[in-house]
């Protein structure tokens, strides 16, 4: 009815075929793209802050009893194993009970605010309730006797505790993180005496010795599966 | 009768629906399969039988949805948006000196269970008991347990026990109870006692006696009376009669070269059953010293001691003294010294039997047993013991102690004594200490009315139960796991009970209480302490008594035998009249799993499946295939069983080797108030037992009824296919041909696609020998135990999803060579089979998600539960069946639902699986870590042979399952597997299991096959 090349009326009862504004044209054409690098970026986004590096690391609860492993290991030198007694014997390293802060607390600061909740705990037989710090998952199973038996230094996986007024989570605890140990032990092994010295530095070449002592402690760091997961 | 294996018969194999042709002999998997019924086809042909993988119950689909919906929720909330849930460490305050957390500690302790005392080994963690081991030293346990004992920690957390001091329903508490039995002492101690009666559970402990003792001084004319449903102290009396006095009696099965059992179920039954079978498998291998020993079995119902027997005769019960007597007869005319007057009539009974037998036995006089069943009656016994007495076996394989204190007494009489004071109406105070007897005292006495004549009802109980009910007052027990005691087994060992924690709910055991109700309170561990100084010992024995478990046994008697005494009451034993099928026998039996119903609730048991009829979570009117074709019967069809005006209606199940014309049931069953689990399952047989028929009645009618018993049976469940699983041999035929359970299936090179696995370092093996397994479950549920197996409840066992990592294949044995359908005489073998940690397994090759791969360091299958996506391909394509999967989150759903108590009972050193995920025996690899970090801490490299035993193994008392090093030829299970008769389960198919067999050696009498 219109002639070609004619503008429609606007009291023309013809269908308008198209109400879309031009740009519409580039939407197949970037969707692709978008949803290529929108899913990329989730995933990535994921794997990046979702992995233990970022969920784990820098995890420091308040704890009931306001302890501090700098004051008393940093600066008195307490060794770990005074309070962390079953860390050579069994699988945990073990919260220390408060008769073993009382060893001191009798004496040492014996009336601080601070320490009431450790007297109470003492005198009534009720245990203070910690908050988990270091926490794998329930299915993998973790034997602290058998690496600080093979000379694996407490620093390794907990940080520079004698530095934290806090105690926080410094390594991801992932199993690629372990297994990157696993797969190499050395370069994380120290002389069995020095497992608790978190100052410790070599005197050589940290790889040589850690070849060295993979043969002396007859390090075998499991990489099967069964050798975490039972 | 060959030993060929021929081509034709290959293809047999391939086809599961037909018998198994093997060894010369015909294997069927149960009726169905005889039958070829369409259930049984598709039960076979499927990986998972039909509506394994649908939901067919509405309940579960909406408590399923209910489940996904609340997951689905909570993902979004759980994944990634919230930051961890916080965990607490909860150290102690003081903490005690040996205690380090996440290492077990191990005690010794006792479990008495009715006249049968089994030494034990308790670990716990963190102060909560977890699993029980037999005690290495203790004679009638020898490191094993059975399943009695592994399930026993279920019931310590059982969530239906007794928590608190219950009067007339309410809450009250102890001190309120100590003062009004106060009143009550000073009211009865001023009648002397009269008005008092006082039942109480069998007991072995002479504690327990002690305080009794003392209860009788305070209040003499108290009724006292010993009640144990299942026991079966004829024993005493027959040697009372045999001997004059009251003797405890022991068998050598180490030195029997012949064994022959009437009615006895040694290997399986009998409270010395786990030092009979390990003796026993002593003398079962074909180059044991003093050669391979033969074991008749003469019995009416299918017990384990009969599956193993080399030859068996089924008799009715009531003919066990006039068969005794036809063999004394034999005997007699072979020259053997049979006292005058005991021989008896030999017809009747099986002429080839009976002579081949009289003249075995009179060639192994001193070296010979006849073992009578304890539920015979007193005379039968004493015959057997008259009988050995002329064999020359009294005091080398039949030895004597004295009876522990008060044991011998009449089984009923007490009860009855009891009901008929109660029914006077004079009674003030009825104290029952633990038991049931409203539920299980014979019917015949109505003792649950009698209850209630009483003014006063004390009841002492684990868990509330139907004597709960009719009690004024229910008083918390201590589980054995609890209080402190004592106990003499059969044998005479006597050994200590300590508590591995301290009652978890506010209860007191018998000793206590006993003590109190004598007017002398006392704690438990002072009693017994102040016993042992007294009688037993120093200090320092005690405390040696208690890191042993065990102080020695108790010193041999040697009596003599009272012949004219046995042949006076030899010569009363007569005939029974002749049964019919309007006139069966009806035998009660004690139920392998519940036992007398005290552990109806517990899941472990009622889930396990019995010895030789599998059936889970009920009983059954058994009856042999004759009498049920006889009758019209079958399988799952309901009767009603009448005797004397007493009647029951049970679902039937036809079992081959039960005698004709007989039914059998076991009681413990049909509970009507056995807590969430056990309440409603099964049969209540005592509704027909009364007391002048305990164990076995005669003229008993039993009529078809409408109606279907769904009787859940593991017995078709993971069929392997037709192929040739069990070899056997007779003792000359491997003579002649030791290798061919080795040989058996020819095939060609096995070649495979990828390079086999490099095997260094120590690499694990498991043996299994056929010639020892007894089908007693042990290993089952010791398995169940260690390592947190879920329970799934009877719907789900008929649909097989039960959930035991290792399972106990039964296959009956046609003997008849005429006609191989012919079950009526069979033999029984049993094959455990876990997973085979297979060097080529077809499940790791499956895995989409590599959730199950092989470890290099060991060898082992691993399975990882954190990566499984439940595709169960893996389980599709194992032709062992061995694997589980999770179908539904057991631990959330149905009779395995778990509560904050019985989620105690699990072994913290294994994963607690979950929906979806596929499980499978693991050779305990908990255990293995622990033993190579042990190995490495203490600076070896290797771990030594023998450190490492899984649980089923610890479990065993024939030792059948051997593990260790198979890169050590120097090992034992090395040494197994390089025995000519050892063979891989379905090796042709190259999955280089880990786990071999070996070939089962049957030692049948030459004389018997002409």
């Amino acid at each position: 009815m219109d002639s070609p090349g004619q503008q429609p009326d606007e009291r023309d009862d013809s269908p308008v075929p198209y109400v879309f504004p031009a740009w519409v044209n580039l939407i197949p054409r970037l969707l692709p793209v978008i949803l290529t690098v929108g899913t990329a970026t989730v995933v990535f986004a994921i794997w990046f802050w979702g992995s233990p590096k970022h969920t784990e690391v820098g995890y420091a609860p308040k704890q009931p009893v306001e302890y501090s492993h700098k004051l008393h290991v940093g600066e008195y030198g307490i060794d770990c194993r005074y309070c962390h007694i079953a860390v050579e014997k069994g699988p945990h390293a073990s919260v220390p009970s408060a008769d073993i802060c009382m060893n001191c607390h009798t004496v040492v600061k014996y009336d601080s605010p601070k320490l009431a909740a450790v007297r109470e705990s003492y005198r009534e037989g009720t245990p203070i309730e910690w908050i988990k710090v270091h926490k794998i998952a329930d299915y993998a199973y973790f034997s602290h006797a058998q690496h600080v038996n093979k000379g694996v230094g407490c620093v390794e996986c907990h940080g520079r505790v004698d530095q934290m007024e806090v105690v926080r989570v410094t390594e991801p605890l992932s199993m690629s993180w372990c297994l990157d140990c696993h797969r190499d032990p050395g370069p994380s092994l120290r002389p069995k005496d020095q497992v608790t010295n978190m100052g410790w530095e070599p005197e050589g070449d940290r790889a040589e010795l850690g070849a060295k002592l993979v043969e002396e402690y007859h390090v075998n760091a499991p990489t099967d599966c069964s050798g975490c997961h039972r | 009768m060959s030993q060929r294996h021929d081509e034709e018969k290959r293809d047999n194999e391939l086809d599961p629906l037909l018998p198994i042709q093997e060894n010369g002999k015909t294997y069927w998997r149960s009726l169905e399969h005889v039958a070829g019924t369409e259930e049984f086809k598709d039960i076979v042909t499927r990986e998972f039988p039909a509506g394994a993988s649908e939901l067919d119950d509405p309940v579960t689909r909406r408590s399923f949805l209910s489940l996904m919906g609340a997951s689905v929720a909570l993902a979004g909330l759980g994944s990634g948006c919230v930051s961890r849930p916080v965990e607490k460490i909860i150290p102690y305050s003081k903490r005690p000196e040996d205690l380090l957390p996440g290492l077990p500690q191990f005690y010794a302790t006792t479990m008495t269970v009715s006249g049968r005392s089994v030494g034990l080994v308790v670990e716990a963690h963190d102060g909560r008991p977890t699993k029980i081991e037999g005690n290495q030293l203790h004679p009638a346990s020898r490191g094993a347990s059975s399943s009695l004992e592994q399930a026993s920690i279920l019931s310590l957390y059982d969530p239906d026990r007794t928590v608190r001091v219950l009067h007339g329903g309410e809450e009250s508490t102890w001190p309120a109870f100590d003062k009004v039995w106060n009143e009550t002492f000073l009211s009865l101690r001023a009648k002397g006692g009269k008005g008092l009666v006082v039942v109480h559970e069998a007991s072995r402990s002479p504690a327990f006696a002690a305080q009794l003792a003392k209860l009788k001084q305070a209040l003499p004319q108290a009724t006292i009376v010993e009640w144990d449903p299942v026991g079966a102290p004829q024993a005493q009396a027959a040697t009372r009669l045999a001997f004059g006095q009251a003797l405890d009696f022991t068998y050598n099965l180490e030195k029997a070269d012949t064994l022959v059992t009437v009615d006895a179920d040694l290997l399986g039954g009998s409270p010395m059953a786990l030092r009979y079978a390990r003796d026993w498998s002593t003398r079962r291998a074909p180059d044991a010293p003093g050669g391979m020993n033969r074991l008749w079995a003469v019995e009416p119902v299918f017990t384990a001691t009969g599956g193993v027997a080399d030859h068996r005769l089924r008799i009715r019960a009531a003919e066990a003294g006039p068969f005794l007597r036809a063999l004394a007869a034999e005997l007699s005319k072979r020259g053997v010294a049979i006292p005058g007057g005991i021989a008896g009539p030999t017809d009747g009974f099986s002429p080839k039997f009976l002579q081949t037998l009289a003249k075995e036995l009179s060639t192994k006089r001193g070296r010979s047993l006849i073992a009578v069943g304890t539920t015979q009656p007193a005379e039968v016994q004493a015959l057997g013991l008259a009988i050995n007495d002329a064999l020359g076996n009294l005091n080398e394989t039949v030895r004597f102690a004295p009876a522990a204190p008060g044991a011998g007494a009449d089984p009923v009489e007490g009860i009855r004594k009891a009901a008929q004071a109660l029914q006077g109406g004079q009674v003030e105070s009825l104290v029952i200490l633990g038991g049931n007897p409203a539920y299980d005292a014979p019917a015949d006495l109505d003792f649950a009315a009698a209850i209630a004549k009483a003014k006063q009802k004390i009841h002492l109980a684990e868990a509330p139960n139907e004597t709960s009910l009719l009690a004024d007052w229910v008083l918390p027990e201590t589980h054995f796991l609890e209080e402190w005691g004592d106990a003499t087994s059969q044998d005479g060992t006597y050994s200590l009970v300590q508590p591995l924690i301290s009652p978890i709910w506010d209860g007191r055991s018998k000793i206590e209480l006993t003590a109190q109700l004598a007017g002398k309170p006392q704690k438990g561990y002072d009693i017994v302490r102040e016993l042992f100084l007294a009688e037993r010992g120093s200090e320092s024995d005690w405390r040696k008594a208690l890191h042993d478990g065990v102080v020695g046994m108790a010193e041999t008697v040697r009596p003599t035998l009272d012949s004219a005494a046995v042949a006076r009451s030899a010569s009363r034993i007569g005939r029974p009249q002749p049964a019919s099928t309007d006139s069966l026998d009806l035998i009660f039996l004690v139920d392998d799993k519940v036992f007398d119903g005290r552990y109806s609730n517990n899941a472990w048991l009622q889930e396990a499946p019995a010895a030789i009829t599998k059936l889970a979570w009920s009983n059954a009117a058994l009856l042999s295939p004759t009498t049920a074709k006889a009758l019209g019967l079958d399988n799952n069809q309901m009767v009603r069983i009448e005797k004397d005006g007493r009647s029951l209606e049970a679902g039937v199940w036809i079992q081959p080797g039960l005698a004709d014309d007989t039914v059998a049931i076991a009681v413990g069953y049909g509970r009507k108030h056995a807590g969430r689990v056990g309440t409603d399952r099964g049969f209540d047989a005592y509704k027909l037992r009364g007391s002048d028929a305990l164990w076995s009645a005669t003229g008993v009618k039993v009529s078809r009824i409408a109606g279907t018993a769904l009787l859940p049976t593991m017995q078709n469940h993971q069929s392997m296919e037709g192929r040739p699983l069990v070899r056997e041999q007779t003792q000359a035929e491997f003579a002649a041909n030791p290798t061919y359970a080795r040989d058996l299936v020819k095939h060609p090179p096995l070649l495979s696609l990828w390079k086999d696995h490099e095997h260094v370092g120590q690499q694990w093996g498991m043996s299994i020998d056929l010639n020892a397994c007894v089908g007693c479950n042990g290993c089952m549920i010791a398995c169940q135990a260690e390592n947190n197996i879920p329970v799934v409840g009877p719907e789900q066992v008929r649909m097989g999803r039960q959930m035991h990592w290792i399972r106990i294949d039964r296959y009956f044995a046609s003997t008849n060579t005429d006609d191989p359908s012919d079950l009526s005489e069979p033999q029984v073998v049993h094959q455990p089979v876990g997973c085979m940690q297979c060097q080529n397994a077809p499940c790791e090759n499956v895995c989409p998600v590599a959730a199950t791969v092989h470890s290099a360091d060991g060898g082992l299958n691993d399975m990882v539960y954190n990566r499984c996506i439940g595709t169960r391909y893996c389980s599709n394509n194992c032709p062992y069946k061995v694997r589980r999967f999770n179908f539904f989150d057991w631990h959330s759903v149905g009779e395995g639902k778990l509560t904050d108590v019985s989620q105690m009972a699990f072994n913290p050193d294994v994963t607690v699986r979950t929906r979806g995920v596929m499980e499978k025996c693991t050779y305990c690899v908990q255990r293995i870590n622990a033993a190579k970090r042990d190995a490495k801490l203490a600076g070896h490299q290797k771990v030594a042979d023998g450190a490492i035993t899984p649980a089923c193994a610890q479990a065993c008392p024939t030792d059948a399952i051997v593990f260790g090093d198979i890169n050590d030829p120097n090992s034992r299970v090395s040494k197994m597997k390089a025995l000519p008769r050892n063979y891989e389960l379905l090796g042709d198919l190259n999955t280089k299991p880990r786990t071999s067999y070996l070939g089962l050696i049957r030692n049948p009498n030459p004389e018997m096959a002409s």
